[in-house]
């Protein structure tokens, strides 16, 4: 079998095959026979070339998260990770001369400074979000006008709610 | 000692007072709101009432609902934790009311010191010195923009009821006066129900040295040394440690003594912090009183041998203190690095989710306070500290490098934390040599990015990643979004026996 999986912004190709128990695996143009072990539901013993690791792990939706020698990594299959990250629709709503807001974590609207219509300045505050406790305001990107906002305060919103669009000055 | 007391608190704290409870036989009493169904105090505790929804003002800061329980429950006294009620002086006088032990000090004292202005006048008149600055709230912008021009730029901008860098931010010109005080006074006011803010001189380069103390209800009162506490983000302390690199034995009976008077000015009693800060030539400021138990108590109880919180718990009932100043001492060094559900890779935003698995370290020397357990929900209601490693060794040394260890044994697994960052932060040549001032985060971390060597350990993550995902067949992974992944699913058909 073929996969690809992403690691840190990275796709790797890895095949793998089960053979008698033990797994033929190629990766990065290299041939590696492994035997493993699961030693608990989150626990792995890999014997690589003798040498035997033990790897803590755990899975949720879309994502493994795999725990070696003090260093965790996240792995990810690639349709999934491949799918639009929230970065990569700033960016394009950016170079359409647009900026759409989203929190950065997800938390309650605690005031919303700006009104639709309004011109705002590169960096201008233009939404307090709270949540645990502490305050982050989250600031425009370009020189602009609001031009739509979706919520208002003391709404809860999470990392994929648009709080609203600044649309740059033409 | 009492027979029974509620725990008004939740996380890490209200575990660790319930194992004291515990080892005092004690019942213990939880309380706890609707997203705190599943928590470890919960669990833990011999009785756990709900007091509802998640919002503090409606859960853990809900008095009525608190003295209701406490009632109900047959409970004599009741333990605040940090945080939450804890320095709230008019629910300790509600709890003097209501005959409820409140364990901590007084309520008449507790709004002394709770009152950073009050207590600024008080603490200048027992000739302790103090930072200069304001000594009376604003009455409107027009008051601090003339108090800060007085003070001179930068000011600190700090919450007269305020505590652990809420509501604080220094602030550094005119232009950012306004909008300061407006979100220092938004987060004071939802933070602690009291939007008063003040003024008050920028120290530069400042060490945060703290002192703890004991007071009985007798007038006797004790300090238990410093610790020092300068290794700060955002004004929350992320790393303490006792004892400070910073003071000679001279200087540290010195401030102890001071510590002392302070208490016994406020008329205080139970346990107790006293804030310093220490310039770079030496000089020393009273900055506060913490009337609560500290969330960097354990390097105290590592060093001085003393439990804390039992020793609020015999206080409380009325017990003298058991030592006298003479009879305590420091033995070797403790760290504590807090462990936050922050991602230090995208500007320390808070993460929250399922914590899917969790391994915590273990061996000689290393205590680990938390109410971690795989499986458990981290949400955004509350402050978001999920644990606290502490190291104790013979030396400063041993210390750091146990904590370096003891961190890269620390398996939190599906959100992020920031224990790479801890870690790297020990390591720093600069902390290896004790120059730790409050500027350290700044000077030092300001350019942070996660820099591991682990070309080999990537393709381990890999290799596991595949085989993973070789063991998931479609039904599988049906099976792993809606249960989670269970690999004895895995096994395929088997029989008992030969």
């Amino acid at each position: 079998m073929e996969f690809e999986l992403n690691l840190e912004n990275k796709t790797y190709k890895i095949s793998i095959q089960e053979r008698k128990g033990k797994y033929l695996i190629e990766l990065n143009n290299k041939r590696k026979e492994v035997n493993c072990e699961f030693i608990s539901p989150n626990c792995l013993s890999l014997d690589i070339d003798g040498k035997i690791i033990k790897v803590y792990l755990a899975l949720d939706e879309n994502k493994s998260f795999v725990f070696i020698q003090g260093n965790q990594f996240v792995l990810q299959e690639k349709d999934i990770s491949s799918s639009r990250t929230r970065k990569k629709e700033e960016e394009l709503g950016l170079s359409e001369g647009k900026q759409i807001i989203f929190p950065p974590m997800p938390g309650k609207i605690l005031k919303i400074l700006v009104s639709e219509g309004e011109k705002v300045k590169k960096k201008q505050s233009l939404v307090i979000v709270e949540a645990m406790k502490m305050e982050h305001e989250i600031k425009s990107a370009l020189d602009g006008v609001i031009k739509k906002i979706n919520y208002t305060e003391d709404q809860m919103v999470d990392t994929e709610s648009p709080i609203m669009e600044v649309e740059s000055e033409k | 000692m009492f027979k029974k007391i509620l725990i008004a608190n939740r996380g890490e704290i209200a575990v660790r007072i319930i194992r004291a409870c515990k080892e005092m036989d004690i019942q213990t009493v939880a309380v706890y709101s609707e997203v705190d169904k599943k928590a470890l105090h919960v669990q833990i505790a011999d009785e756990a009432y709900l007091l509802g929804p998640a919002p503090p003002l409606e859960s853990y800061l809900n008095i009525d609902k608190i003295i209701e329980l406490t009632k109900k429950s047959g409970a004599e006294a009741i333990h605040p934790g940090y945080g939450f009620l804890a320095e709230n002086h008019l629910f300790s006088k509600r709890c003097e009311d209501e005959k409820i032990v409140f364990i901590g000090p007084n309520s008449r004292s507790l709004r002394l010191v709770g009152d950073k202005l009050e207590s600024r006048t008080t603490m200048t008149q027992a000739k302790i010195p103090i930072i200069p600055g304001m000594r009376m709230r604003g009455n409107n912008l027009k008051d601090y923009e003339e108090q800060a021009e007085k003070i001179g730029y930068p000011v600190m901008l700090k919450a007269s009821a305020g505590g652990g860098g809420k509501g604080m931010r220094t602030i550094f010109s005119k232009d950012d006066l306004k909008s300061s005080i407006e979100a220092g006074m938004r987060e004071a006011k939802s933070a602690f129900g009291d939007e008063s803010v003040y003024l008050e001189k920028c120290i530069e380069k400042p060490r945060h040295i703290e002192f703890q103390v004991l007071a009985d209800n007798y007038g006797d009162a004790v300090h238990l040394f410093e610790r020092e506490c300068s290794i700060q983000r955002r004004h929350q302390k992320i790393i303490e440690e006792t004892p400070s690199t910073a003071l000679t034995p001279e200087l540290r009976s010195e401030m102890g003594e001071v510590a002392v008077k302070v208490i016994k000015t406020a008329g205080y009693n139970n346990a107790g912090t006293v804030e310093f800060l220490l310039d770079k030539n030496g000089k020393y400021y009273f900055l506060e009183v913490n009337a609560r138990i500290q969330v960097e108590h354990p390097v105290t109880e590592m060093v001085t041998g003393v439990d804390l919180v039992k020793s609020q718990l015999k206080i409380a009932a009325g017990e003298k203190l058991p030592f006298k100043q003479e009879q305590l001492s420091q033995k070797g060094h403790a760290i504590e690095c807090r462990i936050y559900a922050e991602d230090p890779q995208n500007d320390f935003f808070p993460s929250f989710g399922k914590i899917l698995f969790v391994k915590e370290p273990s061996g000689p020397g290393i205590r680990n306070d938390s109410a971690l357990y795989s499986g458990i929900e981290v949400t955004m209601h509350y402050d978001p500290i999920l644990a606290k490693l502490i190291c104790w060794g013979e030396n400063r040394e041993v210390s750091r490098k146990r904590s370096i260890q003891a961190l890269s044994d620390y398996a939190i697994l599906g959100i992020k934390t920031q224990i790479d960052y801890l870690k790297d932060l020990l390591s720093h040549p600069e902390f290896a040599s004790g120059n730790t001032q409050t500027d350290f985060i700044p000077k030092n971390m300001s350019n942070w990015k996660e820099k591991r060597q682990v070309e080999n350990l990537k393709e381990i993550a890999l290799i596991t990643g595949a085989i993973q995902e070789m063991n998931k067949t479609p039904v599988r992974r049906n099976m792993i979004r809606t249960t989670g992944f269970d690999p004895w699913l895995l096994l395929g058909r088997w029989e008992l026996g030969e």
